[in-house]
């Protein structure tokens, strides 16, 4: 099992840069900041959830600028990044989340290029997307918008380019093609603000303006999250004008956590077979034979409870519940545990190794190698599985922890798994239960009441007749009918 | 003098006794099938007498033990005023039990075999696997008599509630298929395959299948039970179960005839196969 327990999308946007600003000019021009970058992690997980601390930092909107006679640049949107004291650079795993902010917007003569947006490749993201950058003024007196944040889908549009004089001039579309980039500003109007586009979290820039008023006039902001501002002009000569560009807008990081569901496993059915030195063994023990989920108790005799020395092949199954159980994700532990009333046994022990010294150890069958799937097919060829509610291979056991799993299991389906065990000791008389952990180690789920395999071993002298009754580990079976 | 007490008492409780048998499970599917009276207890197994799973049931806060064998009983399971557990009481072997609240009494239903996973109604009736010619079978307990439900293929995972018993099928591909019985019809019909199928139930008058984050919910009234729209009533799911879901609903439409009538399902789908008797 892996340590996750959220599975989390991140998605990081950089932050818009503001927009330049022109006064008092009429050949002058402001264009638009860049739109902020775009960068998508998946199935982000941490070393150990509720402690383990991440940094973060959420790039700051390039602020807008003024001005009242001259030109002035823009300022430059942050970058924005997580799982990282500084900003992770470039990379395409989800080890980091990095997204670069919009470059400034200019301001001058003409020609002037907005700010660049935010590039894709110099973040950190499996998806990757630049940001749109500001139009470009090649005329006279224009003020460009901003360019739009990137998306998941494309990149963010860029501002409206101009080359017309006394023009003011749309931003980019958020994501290419989502929320609408601000509109461009007429004579004696501001421009408008980007537009907040919920989905991709994203906007677009803002509109550029170009006014003629003794007062200040203003670039419209970029849209929310991450757009860029737009560039602001105000040609009036006389008086006292002023210009103030759009500003960009703060980056943002979207966590999306869906809880992951685990697997249930429950044990279920069983049976015992003699080990027949094939994978599938044939003979279910005892005669007549024990069908599923009946003890091999003592009595009867034909049962043939265990001897010291005795190896007996044990098929169980395990349902699966909540959610489907990955192929190489589970291996497992069989213990046992000594007493009539296994749900009522406390204490535990693991089967021990071949060579192991434990009351029940595994066995070694040359003739079957360990770990092998019960079937070479999914699903299993028919007569692969031999417990009437198995839907999946599990593997042949010789030795624990098991190896994983090697079918995925669906909800619902039982996953049959053979382990071949010995008893290695010598008590008369006592019975024994056995059970299947986790190899984390944990118990399993659940265990159904009559999901336990379990075994008499063979009485001997001394349980036998005692006042005409036979008596094992405590309760009276009735007569032993030696041969 | 014989043909008076033929006339005046043989004749008229035979009349009774069969009146009784036949209008029974009428009667049954007239009353409301849900007890309100025990909908608070509590029913379970720990460890107590002889150090071995004992069954209790608590009522009005009070804890009460109805075993206290040597052996192992577990696995409870009530519905009105009555309780059903296995006990390992023949040779390690699960047998089946009933005990009734109101008297007191228990019955023990199997004394033979290996039987398990135990379901009641409140009407007392028992439903559960049995171990027979190396397949798990379904049998029902009716108050007086046992009856074996199915043979032939894996059949596990019964329910009962009212007139109808719920279980699983397995056949040799490897396909699960839910079937649902009416003990007043004596009749089954399979509901619908897949996965889903496997641990079917019978709530409130409508079939589950599914469950554990994705269920899909059929109906079922006591007058058509052989007219059975497949077409589930709702469904829920959750991650991981969609592509299931989609594939057996496309099973499900595939099988309902366009015009149904009785004869029709029963052409479509094959009844199953019933055997009376142990």
């Amino acid at each position: 099992m892996d340590c996750q327990i959220f599975r989390l999308p991140k998605q990081c946007i950089g932050a818009g840069g503001s927009g330049g600003a022109a006064s008092k000019n009429t050949s002058n021009v402001a264009t638009g900041g860049g739109g902020g970058a775009y960068s998508l992690i998946s199935n982000f997980s941490v070393a150990t959830p509720g402690t383990t601390q991440v940094t973060y930092r959420i790039g700051a909107g390039g602020a807008a600028t003024s001005i009242s006679n001259g030109t002035v640049a823009g300022n430059v949107g942050e970058d924005t990044w997580f799982n990282n004291t500084a900003f992770p650079g470039s990379g395409t795993d989800n080890i980091y989340c990095g997204a670069k902010g919009g470059q400034a917007g200019a301001a001058g003569a003409l020609t002037q290029n907005g700010g660049a947006g935010g590039v894709d490749t110099s973040g950190w993201g499996q998806t990757r997307r630049s940001g749109g950058s500001g139009g470009t003024a090649s005329h006279s007196s224009v003020a460009t918008g901003g360019g739009g944040t990137a998306g998941n889908s494309s990149m963010g549009g860029i501002g409206v380019s101009s080359s017309t004089t006394n023009s003011a001039t749309n931003g980019g579309q958020a994501n290419g093609s989502g929320a609408l980039g601000g509109t461009g500003g007429t004579s004696g109007t501001n421009g408008g603000d980007g537009t907040e586009y919920t989905t991709e979290g994203s906007g677009g820039g803002g509109g550029g303006t170009r006014q003629t008023v003794n007062s200040v006039v203003y670039g419209g902001d970029g849209g929310k999250r991450g757009g860029g501002g737009a560039g602001s002009v105000n040609y009036r000569t006389a008086g006292t004008p002023s210009a103030e560009s759009g500003a960009g807008y703060d980056g943002i990081i979207i966590i999306t956590y869906t809880p992951i569901i685990d697997p249930t496993i429950t044990q279920n059915d069983w049976r015992m077979y003699v080990d027949n030195s094939a994978l599938d063994p044939t003979d279910p023990w005892g005669s007549p034979d024990l069908g599923e989920n009946s003890p091999l108790t003592s009595i009867p005799y034909a049962n043939d409870p265990i001897d010291p020395g005795d190896n007996i092949r044990i098929r169980i199954t395990m349902v699966v519940g909540d959610a489907a159980l990955s192929a190489s994700l589970e291996g497992f532990i069989l213990q046992y545990g000594e007493g009539s009333s296994c749900s009522a046994i406390s204490s535990w022990t693991d089967v021990d190794a071949i060579s192991g010294s434990g009351i029940w150890r595994y066995y070694d069958n040359a003739s079957i190698t360990d770990g092998t799937a019960l079937s070479s097919t999914d699903p299993p060829t028919a007569g692969d599985l031999n417990i009437g509610v198995s839907d999946r291979a599990g593997r042949y056991v010789e030795s624990d922890p098991t190896t994983t799993n090697p079918y995925a299991v669906a909800v619902g389906e039982d996953m049959e798994w053979d382990f071949n065990v010995q008893y290695n000791g010598n008590a008369e008389a006592h019975t024994y239960c056995f059970k299947i952990r986790r190899d984390t180690p944990a118990d399993l789920d659940g265990y159904n009441a009559s999901s336990y395999p379990q075994v008499d071993t063979r009485p001997g002298a001394g349980d036998l007749l005692r006042h005409g009754n036979f008596f094992t580990t405590g309760i009276e079976r009735g007569i032993f009918w030696a041969d | 003098m014989f043909m008076n007490i033929v006339k005046s008492w043989l004749i008229p409780i035979i009349v009774s006794i069969s009146l009784f048998l036949g209008l029974r499970p009428v009667f049954a599917q007239i009353v409301t099938p849900e007890s309100e009276s025990n909908d608070t207890l509590l029913v379970g197994s720990e460890v107590e007498k002889n150090a071995v799973m004992q069954v209790y049931y608590v009522s009005n806060g009070e804890k009460h033990f109805i075993t206290g064998s040597a052996y192992a009983n577990e696995s409870p399971d009530f519905a009105g005023d009555y309780i059903t557990w296995m006990g390992q009481a023949v040779n390690g072997n699960w047998q089946v039990f009933l005990y009734d609240l109101s008297s007191g009494t228990t019955t023990q239903i199997t004394s033979s075999g290996n039987n398990q996973n135990p379901k009641v109604s409140d009407r007392g009736e028992v439903v559960w696997e049995g171990w027979f010619f190396d397949s798990w079978q379904i049998f029902n307990f009716d108050g007086m008599k046992i009856t074996q439900l199915t043979s032939g293929d894996t059949s596990v995972n019964p329910g009962i509630e009212g007139d109808y018993i719920i279980y699983a099928r397995k056949d040799i591909t490897g396909t699960w298929r839910s079937a649902v019985y009416s003990v007043s019809k004596n009749r089954a019909v399979d509901v619908t395959t897949g996965i889903a199928s496997k641990y079917p139930k019978v709530r409130n008058g409508k079939i589950i299948l599914g469950g554990q984050g994705s269920e899909k919910e059929f109906g079922l009234n006591a007058d058509d039970l052989f007219i059975l729209d497949l077409i589930p009533l709702t469904t829920t799911e959750s991650a991981g179960t969609k592509e299931d879901q989609a594939t057996e609903s496309a099973e499900v439409d595939n099988e309902i005839p366009e015009t149904v009538t009785e004869d029709d399902i029963f052409e479509e789908l094959n009844a199953t196969e019933l055997r009376s008797g142990e």
